[in-house]
């Protein structure tokens, strides 16, 4: 800890303007994990500041100097994967396994961003005319806003900071209130790593203040952001007011389709992780299960055996917990919806402050909230259908595009039918797997704009056209 | 096959699955490495293994929630 502000260099914590810090206790047991500056605008406008004084040698930089500073940050990412993974689990209450699995995911990030930009290259057209010859490059946007989540704000990180960097870009961070350990351990790391001053700033704190003068800030190019779709609005409109660009991941009601023909063990391991994984706080969830009428019956009967099984080695009080008493009640609430609006046909059960067991309705209205809302809990609801045509339909009746997983002996019609499901994201016989060569983003109220991947460097780049005549 | 030597098939695979060292008595809840996913893959090994099948109901058994309870139940089903 020191008291420099972490604008003027990539340090681990800074003294807000406002002297105030918020506490960030464990998920479920309370425990104190840290205390956090309070940041406002005030605090912002230096980290812009000193984002925007080391833009330009930051971005001047060859590429294989700053892919070597990406990938000299990728082997410190990996050494300190310990002491990320724990401060991940004790701040969102995730399973330590997959905390760790998920600090080695975001490595490969990493390493694929520095791979990636030795080979970012423009276009060249030798003859456009007789004396005319014309190529593009990719420019950095400038200074981006990065605006992280709570459910994975490592992963999420992951999969957009090192592409910020290696495009160029300098990166003001704000974490989410409930989960800044990870950010500011990342700012440390780049430290080390030789990073330059000023090239990654975090300012931890509220959304309301240090999130809402990152967004107004005139001299911030691109806001990043990753939560709901109702804040998504909020942060797109405000962005408006200086044509900012934006990449916004946002919510999803995701479905995921089974034929009467799928391997069934493979896929209900698919169904269960797609509504269960990090207690169902995810945005690429698939809590919409559509059944195949004629083997319905089976499926079910078996996705309960399994279910159950899961039920008798850990009971209620030893699951995840939900990262936030919030998001508890919100599960807690959406409980109560299904039993009175459908039929409750697995666990319900909570244990009343902060875990809910994995839970499945039958029969759900489709105008059920149920249906149309994000929950971002461990609560699966299926619907049936007995044409190909009726689960295309039933897949693409919401307005969120973020993921689907098709399940189906026959490759054919699965990828017949997941060309015809509108989501960003698609599966066939596979549950949410990621890659770093994929890249990910949602439709409609999921989002826009693309990170990772073949699109990660290139979403925080602008594309300058040079058109050059003979003399 | 007796039953220690079910236990001790099925400890060295959430072992290695998990990098966690278990006793065969200990709750699969107290091993911190040990999550609910891992707990549903240690019953589809077990099934795949020795060809057994659990209904819903045997989930309730107390013994389901350690690796020599679990392997009880599979060797009085041999």
């Amino acid at each position: 800890m020191n008291d420099t502000i972490a604008a003027d260099a990539a340090v681990v914590d800074y003294s807000p303007s406002n002297g105030e810090r918020i506490e960030r206790r464990e998920p479920g047991s309370g425990r104190l994990v840290s205390t956090y500056p309070s940041g406002t605008a005030e605090d912002v406008n230096h980290a812009v500041d000193a984002a925007s004084s080391a833009l330009r040698a930051w971005s001047d930089l060859p590429a294989a100097e700053r892919s070597a500073l990406l990938l000299r940050a990728a082997d410190l990412i990996a050494e300190n994967e310990s002491r990320l993974a724990e401060t991940l689990t004790r701040e969102v209450g995730k399973p330590i396994g997959q905390s760790r699995a998920e600090v080695r995911e975001g490595v490969a990030l990493w390493r694929y961003a520095a791979a990636s930009l030795r080979s970012l290259h423009g276009e060249f057209y030798p003859a456009l005319a007789n004396d005319t010859q014309a190529f593009t490059v990719f420019e950095p946007v400038g200074v981006v806003g990065l605006i992280l989540p709570w459910n994975f704000p490592f992963i999420v990180s992951a999969e957009r900071l090192p592409f910020i960097l290696a495009a160029g870009c300098t990166v003001v961070i704000k974490p989410s209130e409930y989960a800044a350990g990870n950010a500011f351990e990342i700012a440390e790391i780049l430290d080390r790593a030789g990073f330059p001053n000023g090239v990654c700033n975090v300012v931890s704190g509220f959304g309301h203040a240090a999130g809402a003068a990152l967004v107004a800030s005139p001299r911030v190019a691109m806001i990043s952001f990753t939560g709901s779709t109702e804040n998504g609005r909020r942060v797109m409109e405000a962005a408006g007011r200086t044509l900012k660009r934006v990449s916004l991941e946002l919510g999803g009601k995701s479905p995921v389709v089974v034929f009467a023909d799928a391997a069934f063990d493979r896929a209900i391991e698919g169904v269960i992780s797609g509504f269960t994984y990090n207690a169902g706080q995810c945005c690429i969830a698939t809590s919409r299960l559509l059944l195949e009428r004629s083997a319905a019956d089976e499926f079910k009967k078996r996705l309960i055996t399994r279910l159950a099984a899961i039920r008798g080695g850990v009971a209620v009080a030893q699951m995840q917990p939900a990262a936030t008493e919030p998001q508890y009640r919100r599960v807690a609430e959406f409980l109560e919806v299904g039993r009175n609006e459908a039929v409750l046909l697995y666990g319900g059960e909570t244990d009343g402050s902060a875990r809910a067991m994995p839970t499945v309705f039958e029969a759900v209205p489709r105008d059920s909230r149920l249906t149309t809302d994000e929950i971002f809990g461990p609560v699966l609801s299926i619907y049936l259908f007995d044409s190909e045509e009726e689960a295309i339909e039933l897949a693409n009746d919401t307005p969120y595009g973020l993921a689907a997983c098709v399940w189906s002996g026959d490759v054919s019609r699965a990828l017949r039918v997941a060309r015809r499901i509108r989501a960003g994201r698609l599966w066939i016989n596979s549950a949410q797997e990621n890659f770093p060569e994929m890249p990910i983003g949602g439709m409609g109220a999921s989002g826009i704009g693309r990170e990772a991947g073949t699109a990660g460097i290139r979403t925080y780049c602008e594309i300058k056209s040079v058109i050059m005549k003979s003399l | 096959m007796t039953a220690d030597e079910i236990t001790s098939t099925l400890q060295d695979w959430l072992t290695e699955k998990t990098g966690a060292a278990i006793a065969p008595d200990q709750h699969y809840a107290e091993v911190r490495e040990v999550d609910s996913f891992d707990v549903l893959a240690l019953v589809l090994f077990a099934e795949k293994t020795y060809n057994v099948k659990f209904a819903a109901s045997d989930f309730e058994d107390p013994r389901f929630g350690t690796i020599a309870g679990l392997a009880s139940l599979i060797h009085s089903r041999l």
